[in-house]
């Protein structure tokens, strides 16, 4: 009786690591090696509305927007995509992470923004109301700025520190708004 | 035993949250990998009456076409299949989309050959359609015959078909199956209708 019960523990066991462990891809929410600097130093972006604009500290009348001439000491980047269920499912917790940041001393020198992967305007603009994201995002239909930094995963979010010209930190998917607050933190000094 | 069945009931308890974990990951999805593009031949055109059809909903009752005449525009969204990789982004998409369909006096019409059960499964772990998610199952793909998008696999074509409220065909994509249709050029089409 022991042996058929340690035997079927056994086989539980190995189906509950092999079911939760096994994974082959990276995992989420940990790192993973940055993208380099200069790949997000050749990324242009179309230029964003007014009020957009002002938030990231872009001069009025700029007809694109380069990632390194936003006017913040830290940014987060999130690429995401409207058919990506994880980012729909995340898009909540990113929104209390931007007001977790917005409450905190950090709210004068981080900035954040989204890019669609593969989204037109209008597909971002269904996701902007859907979620009813609080900070810019930007259509990337033909994937040229993902592309250029190398990202394909979505959600993938990339903290760069603007002023030293550094990308600190990127991951996939958020899993935890604080853990990312914490994140921003640290890249803040 | 008492020891034995503290165990038993950790083990129960791991394996419950590891499966709890894995509905939300990609490792569900299955990859079929690049697929012959088109394999069926369109047996209806735009401007043509719409083919009827009645089938079985995960909701549990059956949905006709012919229910939305003189109502709703009618997106039909035929897939491939649950649980591969376009599908699973091209519905959660035109979930979050509800209100630019209700915009157009549209209703999105989700069909694939898949049962009923495997539906809500997928659809579920999707966290669940506004849309009517109908099961074309049986017989084979009796819908997708009539429309010529019946694939030789059982599978279907990844179609879009535009019907007016008078029931006609208005707009036809049968597109490239491994790739998602663009959702502007759908948009579009519908306000042609207003």
């Amino acid at each position: 009786m022991k042996t058929t019960l340690g035997t079927g523990l056994t086989v539980m066991c190995a189906l509950a690591l092999g079911l939760g462990c096994g994974k082959k891809q990276a995992p989420s929410g940990q790192d993973a090696e940055p993208i380099p600097f200069a790949s997000v130093k050749e990324v242009r972006l179309p230029a964003p509305p007014e009020q957009a604009a002002s938030y990231l500290g872009i001069p009025a009348g700029a007809t694109d927007v380069a990632l390194t001439k936003i006017g913040a000491e830290i940014l987060l980047i999130q690429v995401f995509d409207m058919y990506c269920m994880n980012c729909q499912r995340e898009a909540p917790d990113v929104n209390a992470l931007y007001e977790r940041v917005q409450g905190s001393d950090l709210a004068k020198r981080v900035r954040f923004l989204g890019i669609g992967k593969g989204n037109t305007q209008t597909e971002v603009r269904i996701y902007h109301e859907r979620y009813k994201v609080p900070f810019p995002l930007f259509a990337d239909p033909n994937k040229k700025a993902v592309n250029q930094m190398g990202i394909d995963r979505t959600p993938t979010f990339v903290i760069v520190d603007l002023k030293r010209q550094r990308v600190l930190h990127e991951q996939w998917r958020l899993e935890s708004a604080e853990s990312m607050f914490e994140r921003l933190r640290k890249a803040g000094g | 035993m008492k020891k034995e069945a503290l165990f038993c009931t950790i083990i129960v308890g791991l394996l419950g949250t590891s499966v709890a974990r894995g509905a939300t990951e990609p490792k569900l999805i299955f990859d079929p990998g690049t697929l012959a593009a088109r394999d069926s031949h369109l047996a209806v055109k735009v401007g043509d009456r719409a083919p009827d059809f009645s089938l079985p909903s995960i909701g549990g009752r059956r949905v006709s076409l012919a229910e939305y005449r003189g109502k709703r525009n009618v997106v039909l969204s035929f897939v491939p299949a649950a649980w591969t990789p376009v599908c699973s982004g091209q519905w959660p998409g035109y979930n979050i989309a509800q209100p630019v369909f209700e915009q157009r006096q549209a209703v999105v019409l989700g069909i694939t050959t898949d049962n009923v059960p495997t539906l809500h499964a997928w659809t579920t772990n999707m966290g669940g359609m506004w849309f009517e998610v109908l099961s074309d199952f049986w017989p084979h793909g009796a819908a997708a015959k009539k429309y010529g998008i019946l694939r030789s696999d059982g599978t279907t074509e990844r179609a879009l078909f535009l019907i007016d409220k008078q029931g006609v065909i208005r707009y036809i994509d049968v597109h490239d199956i491994n790739e998602r249709p663009p959702l502007d050029k759908l948009l579009a089409e519908l306000d042609k209708l207003k």
